[in-house]
């Protein structure tokens, strides 16, 4: 019944469905996604505008009942850009495609996460150009097939949330379609944020990519979505000093994970936003000394489906490391460090650490440098 | 740079800074630039005198981001406007086509400069004259100024916004390195002195708004986004709702309208400035820069006894055919002086028709056509 009371009040239901996507896609999940995330805000239709690229995920804008722009490729977060400063008085949520987001509008994408205005960016991550009939995209992993790769892709995916990351993005997230619900919860915060938030969703696209790779069906594609999130569980997560040229005093170098440029990488999910408060005047003693140094994490939230409910964990300002202890469902705790700069995790039942593979760069708290809006 | 000058006085301006005067004058209220030689001046004059009047400044990282931006803050109800020169002029040409399927308003300048490719960046040139009116892909309606001195500069700037939000059109203003650069004496006219023209907002209630339902003067009144009206703006060829359609009585009908809503207006947007010309044998047409240089000429060819006249094209797309063809009719020759290989001498030939003569004079060495090398082709005829 909730599902098509939000179905009447958000889509264009009696103007423009059907829709043009594959059964299957995840594109669907992600405007369901997208509209109950939206609902649980509390926003008003009006004072909301969906922009969206060009590409499977740019049809979006289509088929919900907001202020809606559907630009040209790559373009979304320009136009975006100008709505917001136009009228700051708008929530501006884009929609972009892996091609959309990081090749043809690369330079677009790191920009807007440098100025972070406040603006949502939902990029949907199916390592294809879908549309187009599934030519290789920036996210293509290395070696697998598309109709412009017929001997294999030789070229090497890059991560759009590492991407934001280094960029300046205010919030980085990356959810899947597979776990909607908490797909629900990134964008819900997402859209809160205020700041440059980018949610990277992890999707499938069967229709070019999975049938020229052997990966099956949506059912197949999913379930693969799922398996990697079950492997790679925990092992995403944060790192927050990225580009300071030397480590801080007391700072050991963690052991790196293997990086590889398979679909195994690109499947990683991770299930962690950040936040950053902005608390002015509360420096370690570490800043004092050097002022150009921004490191540290003063609270974080662990939100997974599995790790419900949300654990909070905060850092105090000044202290140098922290142990703190987290249990999941399955009844396996983790021991979180947090270290200076770094944030690794001791596993009870592998009895082994993981340390960051993403990257999340958390500004300094400094009141003048927020956000532009 | 100040950040008050009290309008309704004279004072010296250099052409970039007339055009700012003007789009503030004409209500713009948002910039967005990309630093570009000879435009320079427009983004940085634009970025300390918009925050004092409550506008918004920002400098993107190329002049498609730019060009965006504008029409994002269009649609968002600000008048808005980008500045840019030949390069990325070509750059911008993408989201000029978006901003003529959508019908968003805004106004992009172009101060031309020398050659093809990065050129002559420090010199004049009037090389852009077709690719504003063809530059974007499809066929599409496009209006395009041209300006001459730093007083020009001041009032197309209005009348490229008027032109723009009456029409609901992307309005291109070309100078060149000559007219933005030169500082001369201007007449800043007091607020009520400039006619503003503002777009029409839809007055009926949301759920009967159809965005681009056809009327008579064949501009639909643009709702803002935030107002209520809660539409579909796409760059896909879409029905009159706004929505990406392919059957094919939309799409014409689409395509009719828009190109209609600037045929039917041609007196309206159509303007050239003659200057002796009612008794004139030979006719000089030329725009920006050179046209001065014409202007001089043709005084002196004057004086020497050679009935000579000036038509200044102020509008150059839609090209201002039914005046200029009247002149064409009475002359014995006609010379188009411009800086580039033969762009509006094309458009010229085009509308003679075999009348009369068309004489070409072009150069594009980076230097402007003197009132001499014009001289003398008058007084040779």
């Amino acid at each position: 019944m909730a599902l098509t009371r939000l179905v009447h009040k958000y889509l264009r239901h009696d103007k423009k469905f059907p829709h043009v996507w594959c059964p299957g896609c995840g594109n669907g999940i992600l405007l369901g996604s997208l509209i109950r995330a939206i609902d649980s805000t509390g926003l008003e239709k009006d004072e909301i505008v969906i922009v969206s690229g060009i590409g499977c995920s740019g049809r979006i804008s289509v088929y919900v009942d907001f202020n809606t722009l559907h630009t040209t490729h790559g373009r979304a977060l320009t136009f975006a850009t100008g709505i917001k400063l136009g009228n700051p008085g708008l929530n501006v949520i884009v929609i972009m495609g892996d091609g959309d987001a990081t090749a043809i509008g690369g330079n677009h994408f790191i920009h807007a996460a440098r100025r972070n205005l406040d603006l949502t960016a939902i990029v949907v991550n199916n390592n294809i150009y879908g549309m187009t009939g599934g030519q290789y995209s920036p996210t293509t992993p290395y070696g697998s097939f598309a109709t412009t790769a017929p001997y294999g892709n030789i070229e090497h995916a890059f991560s759009i949330a590492e991407l934001a990351v280094t960029a300046g993005a205010g919030m980085v997230s990356r959810g899947t379609v597979f776990h909607a619900s908490m797909l629900d919860e990134l964008i819900s915060k997402a859209i809160l944020k205020r700041g440059f938030a980018v949610v990277e969703a992890v999707s499938h696209c069967h229709t070019q990519y999975g049938r020229r790779n052997e990966m099956g069906g949506a059912v197949e594609m999913l379930t693969a979505i799922h398996s990697m999130e079950e492997e790679t569980r925990w092992a995403v997560l944060w790192r927050c000093c990225v580009g300071r040229k030397k480590p801080p005093f007391g700072w050991k170098k963690p052991k790196r994970c293997h990086r590889s440029n398979s679909g195994e990488n690109l499947l990683s999910v991770s299930w962690l936003t950040g936040t950053c408060p902005s608390t002015p005047g509360n420096t370690t003693r570490f800043e004092r000394r050097r002022k150009s140094f921004e490191f540290l994490v003063f609270s974080f939230e662990l939100a997974s489906e599995s790790f419900a409910p949300v654990k909070r964990c905060s850092i105090e300002p000044g202290t140098q490391t922290q142990e703190l202890k987290t249990k999941n469902l399955k009844g396996i705790w983790a021991k979180i460090w947090l270290v200076q700069g770094a944030i690794g995790i001791w596993w009870s039942d592998r009895n082994q650490w993981t340390w960051p593979r993403v990257s999340i760069r958390v500004p300094a708290p400094s009141p003048g440098k927020k956000c532009m809006v | 740079m100040t950040l008050k000058r009290p309008p309704g006085r004279q004072c010296l301006l250099q052409g970039n800074e007339a055009i700012v005067e003007g789009a503030l004058a004409a209500g713009c209220r948002f910039f967005a630039g990309y630093p570009i030689t000879p435009a320079t001046e427009i983004s940085e004059v634009m970025s300390s005198r918009l925050p004092a009047v409550d506008g918004v400044f920002i400098q993107m990282e190329d002049e498609i981001a730019s060009l965006g931006a504008v029409i994002g803050a269009s649609l968002a109800g600000v008048k808005s406007m980008t500045a840019t020169s030949g390069p990325g002029f070509s750059l911008m040409q993408e989201n000029l086509g978006f901003a003529c399927a959508a019908e968003v308003p805004c106004v992009i300048v172009n101060v031309m400069r020398g050659g093809l490719s990065t050129g002559l960046a420090t010199r004049v040139g009037q090389g852009d004259v077709m690719q504003a009116r063809w530059g974007t892909h499809g066929d599409h309606p496009i209006i395009v100024l041209a300006a001459s001195t730093t007083q020009d500069c001041f009032t197309t700037t209005v009348r490229a916004f008027n032109l723009s939000e009456k029409y609901r059109t992307p309005v291109i203003l070309l100078t060149d390195e000559v007219v933005s650069h030169t500082r001369e004496k201007i007449y800043l006219p007091r607020p009520e002195e400039v006619e503003v023209i503002d777009r029409i907002r839809p007055d009926v209630p949301p759920d009967w708004y159809i965005p681009y339902e056809d009327n008579s003067r064949g501009v639909p009144p643009m709702s803002v986004f935030g107002d209520g009206y809660r539409y579909h703006v796409t760059g896909l060829i879409h029905d009159v709702r706004g929505f990406p359609t392919e059957r094919q009585d939309e799409i014409t009908a689409f395509m009719n309208r828009i190109f209609r809503k600037i045929t039917q207006h041609l007196p309206d947007i159509e303007q050239i400035d003659e200057e002796m010309t009612e008794d004139a044998e030979i006719v000089v047409i030329a725009y920006g820069s050179v046209s001065r240089s014409a202007r001089r000429a043709v005084r002196e060819a004057r004086g020497l006894g050679v009935k000579a006249g000036l038509v200044q094209l102020v509008s150059l797309w839609p090209f201002p055919r039914q005046a200029v063809e009247a002149v064409l009719r009475r002359v014995r020759m006609v010379l188009v002086p411009e800086l580039n290989m033969g762009q509006i001498s094309r458009e010229v030939k085009r509308v003679n028709k075999g009348a009369t003569r068309v004489e070409t004079l072009n150069r594009v060495d980076g230097s402007l056509i003197t009132p001499g090398e014009i001289l003398t082709r008058l007084v040779k005829n």
